[in-house]
């Protein structure tokens, strides 16, 4: 701008100084918040905030998850793989949440979360996805996109460029499981691995590991992927290093499949301050298009799962981590509302989203506009019309950590229209 | 044909082929097609080291020791034209030994194969794929089947028998015609047990449609997501599909066609009426699949990410352009990724685990049973083989690799250092040099000048023990890449 200065024409200088105005006025607003974050951090080393995504792989049938059991639609559609409703004379039945939706009883664990107003659900949410493809919607919507459009990054990865890093830390976002999901694609802040054992590295050569950490971080001093990635593990082998090997009594109750691991994992890195502030876990098993079963079944085995290790981890983190964090669950798609013949449920579209918080959560119902089950309610298709762009569900919920003005960035052509989740 | 003794090692050992060296085979069983004319001008390197090492990393699974230097012999395509023929390599006595003491584990016998245990059979599976892979002078088969396995990937938990039928689909479908026409290779997934029963077809039937397998069929193994298809497509094709089963009672994991569950009633599909042919409805559907140019641009896109690295427009183009004038030869549309895109100078690929515990198997000419310990090892760092849980297959994008890399180093200590059960290296063969840090040749097919070579040697020549520099080489950023 400075060396501009001297030839500049009376426009361009009037539009400096517009520049310099709107940066002055940007300059003032972020110094707050950065205030604010800086007291926060003063308190206690821990309080940083942390944003999980739960993904549910293969479809998630919200349908069942939050039964609409109210609409006629939804036992007309819904034979085998219908849960009984709160009023009726079944031992295991919908736990009725407003009159119209019922919790799946295999998601009771979480029940408690919703009655102290720490897990809202916004039912009918969707994209723009119309190939009922997994791999196409997980695509667009891990992307944070409308309809797909290409290559672009992931949400999370944008939101991680929008956010100031902690200099604490370099790994700002981890996935536990095998692969980085789209959502983290496009930063270079955002590492998978399957197990945090996995940095425990031995070795029987002269110097052990210390030495090796020395060899291999001159190696890995490059730019290419590998050597970031490389970099990011000996980081994290570093940090590792010094967290406290005992295991929560908490940290023994998660079950033993990939989620739990996984969430058993982000706690012990987020209560060991090493700045981590998104984690990604998945849960697979959700392509339910046979034997999807009601009460009892595939589903009802997935969603126990689900509760059992989602309240597990609230508990393990302690309450002042949890008041610092937000829970997302999502899906790719809802399932198709009319089950099929062989007691399963196909590809859908709208579906149910969860968000937990240790604090601040608005309302504790249901935040939708019900499209209805009614035939000529659902698409071309058969499935749940979607009510909710489920990037509005998300924006709030970053927004509460990270401010509007970072997050809306992060969903460049959203016309927000905020669900209510959260207090402003 | 006349070949002297030089000259037939240079051939062997690009095959390349452990057991030749010892001559116990004869040249007959190297015959090679009429078509193919190896040029032997012997002493001319027809390409540089560094090449020879990309070559045999992209197209196969790494060099062993003599490989680089006896393809720098050979040349680009006569060696393509070889692997093309995998029937004319000779077969390695240690693949054959290994794979024998397996027999058990993975019987012949239907009867005994549903007896095995889940869980230990795809452990089994595993470590087959492993040893073929390290062990095989095929690479290319055994590269191709390794693509077809992803292509037309299984998740081996999802339901009871899968990994019984993935059994069978390896043996019966994948190897088999990893080489042939796509037609062929297509309609054998089409039929076998593991294919319908993982994508829920031995549950569709008339009044009953269910739309896995018809929407994964055009979106993931022929046409590809914008293929043209459409939702009315995908429901009737999989009115087409009514009566494709699985044969659970007498002969378990084969085929069967049942009458009854087929949805007998008018369809159209892409716009033409389908006529009720039963059986046939579904076969004329592949065979518009399997022609049609939206599956041969998908595959040729998928074979040259898989080989190359990248999709060029005109590679993309050519290859698919070669994929319909041979009616979905896979040696036409494999030769003209070779020899007519270029496997040398395109951008580097990201080893997958897989790729990169069988490359230094093989760099350091290791004996291992590949059983459990480098099975897990592979898993470990993200690749548990046939465990990929959703029907697209591991990924191919080096991006979705470049994770935690510390399962890949522990692996490269454990090996040097003698860590793996059933997996030893025969040091004083490889102490041959003075500089330590010739071991770095051994394991990468860099040259002097390379940055990345200048700072490893100037590391490992100031280590005193050859495993630790070995070790070290594995777990550079260098031998991450092919």
């Amino acid at each position: 701008m400075c060396s501009a200065g001297t030839d500049v024409s009376g426009i361009s200088m009037a539009l400096v100084e517009m520049t310099m105005n709107v940066h002055k006025k940007l300059s003032v607003k972020s110094k707050a918040i950065l205030g604010f974050k800086m007291e926060d951090h003063q308190e206690s080393k821990r309080d940083q905030s942390l944003l999980v995504v739960i993904f549910l792989r293969g479809g998630a049938d919200g349908l069942s998850m939050v039964a609409p059991y109210a609409d006629d639609g939804y036992y007309r559609n819904r034979v085998l793989t219908s849960i009984p409703a709160p009023n009726s004379n079944s031992a295991r039945k919908l736990i009725d949440l407003d009159g119209f939706f019922g919790l799946h009883p295999a998601l009771a664990a979480l029940y408690p979360l919703y009655e102290g107003g720490e897990l809202s659900f916004v039912h009918a949410c969707g994209s723009g996805d119309t190939t009922l493809s997994h791999f196409a919607a997980s695509n667009t919507v891990e992307r944070g996109l409308y309809q797909s459009q290409g290559d672009s990054t992931g949400w999370l990865a944008r939101l991680l460029d929008a956010t100031p890093a902690n200099s604490r830390s370099s790994i700002r976002a981890v996935s536990i499981g095998t692969l980085l999901p789209a959502s983290l694609s496009g930063t270079s802040c955002a590492m998978a691995l399957q197990s945090i054992s996995d940095l425990t590295v031995t070795s029987p050569f002269a110097g052990g590991v210390p030495k090796m950490q020395t060899m291999l971080s001159s190696l890995y001093s490059g730019g290419d992927l590998v050597c970031q990635a490389g970099r990011q593990t000996l980081t994290l082998i570093n940090q590792l290093k010094d967290i406290p090997k005992s295991i929560s009594p908490e940290s023994r109750e998660y079950v033993n499949d990939d989620l739990g691991n996984g969430l058993r994992d982000v706690a012990q890195l987020a209560k060991s301050g090493t700045g981590l502030s998104v984690a990604c876990v998945d849960q697979s098993g959700y392509d339910t298009h046979v034997v999807q079963g009601g009460v009892d079944g595939i589903l009802s085995n997935n969603l126990a799962n689900l509760a059992k290790n989602v309240s597990t981890f609230v508990r393990d983190i302690g309450r002042r981590q949890w008041n610092n964090t937000k829970i997302v669950v999502m899906s790719e798609f809802g399932r198709r509302v009319r089950e099929n013949d062989g007691g399963g449920t196909d590809h859908g579209h709208g579906s149910v989203m969860m968000v937990l918080a240790g604090q601040g959560l608005r309302t504790r119902t249901i935040a939708s506009r019900w499209p209805g089950l009614r035939d000529d309610q659902l698409d071309e298709n058969g499935n749940l019309r979607s009510t909710t762009d489920y990037r509005n569900v998300l924006l709030e919920v970053i927004a509460s950590q990270s401010g509007l003005a970072a997050s809306e960035s992060v969903f460049p052509d959203l016309r927000y229209r905020p669900v209510g989740l959260v207090h402003g | 044909m006349n070949v002297n003794r030089r000259q037939f090692l240079a051939v062997a050992a690009a095959g390349t082929v452990s057991a030749l060296l010892s001559g116990c085979r004869s040249l007959e069983q190297m015959a090679f097609p009429v078509t193919f004319r190896p040029d032997f001008s012997v002493g001319r390197p027809k390409m540089s080291f560094e090449d020879a090492g990309r070559v045999l990393g992209r197209i196969g699974y790494g060099h062993r020791p003599g490989d680089r230097s006896a393809l720098q012999l050979l040349g680009l395509s006569a060696f393509v034209e070889m692997q093309l023929l995998p029937m004319t390599i000779p077969e390695s006595d240690t693949l054959a030994f290994r794979l024998g003491a397996l027999s058990d584990q993975i019987p012949n016998d239907y009867g005994l194969l549903f007896e095995q245990d889940d869980h230990a059979l795809i452990n089994s599976l595993a470590q087959a794929a492993a040893l073929q892979a390290t062990y095989s002078n095929r690479s290319l088969l055994e590269r191709m089947a390794e693509f077809w396995t992803d292509h037309f990937n299984v998740f081996a938990f999802k339901s009871l028998d899968l990994p019984q039928y993935i059994a069978l689909m390896q043996l019966n479908v994948l190897r088999q015609h990893s080489l042939g026409r796509f037609r062929d290779l297509l309609g054998a997934a089409a039929h076998s047990a593991a294919i319908l029963s993982y994508l829920d077809n031995d549950k569709n039937r008339a009044g009953a449609p269910n739309e896995n397998f018809a929407r994964e069929i055009m979106e993931l193994h022929t046409l590809g997501i914008h293929g043209g298809y459409t939702q009315e497509d995908v429901r009737n094709v999989a009115r087409c599909l009514t009566g494709w089963t699985v044969n659970t009672l007498f002969n378990p994991g084969s085929f069967q066609f049942d009458e009854s569950l087929h949805d007998h009633t008018r369809k159209v599909v892409f716009g033409r009426e389908v006529s009720c042919t039963g059986e046939q409805e579904m076969e004329s559907i592949l065979d518009q699949l399997a022609e049609h140019p939206a599956t041969a641009n998908h595959i040729a896109a998928k074979l040259l990410m898989r080989f190359r690295g990248d999709i060029q427009p005109d590679h993309l183009d050519h290859v698919a352009t070669v994929f319909l004038a041979s009616s979905g030869d896979m040696k036409n549309v494999l030769r003209a990724i070779f020899l007519e895109c270029g496997v040398i100078d395109a951008p580097p690929i990201l080893k997958r685990p897989f790729d990169y515990v069988v490359s230094s198997l093989r760099a350091l000419d290791a004996d291992s049973d590949c059983r459990d310990g480098i099975v897990s090892a592979i898993a470990k760092m993200g690749q548990p083989l046939f465990q990929w849980p959703r029907p697209d297959g591991f990924p191919d994008n080096s991006r979705s690799w470049s994770n935690c890399f510390s399962p890949r180093w522990q692996f490269a200590i454990d090996l040097t250092s003698g860590e793996i059960t059933n997996t030893s290296i025969n040091w004083t063969a490889k102490q041959n040099d003075e500089r330590k840090s010739s071991i770095l040749d051994t394991l990468l097919s860099l040259p002097a000048n390379d940055e990345g070579r200048i700072k490893l040697e100037a590391i490992t020549e100031q280590l005193s023990s050859l495993q630790e520099c070995a070790a070290l080489g594995l777990m550079s950023p260098a031998f991450q890449w092919r």
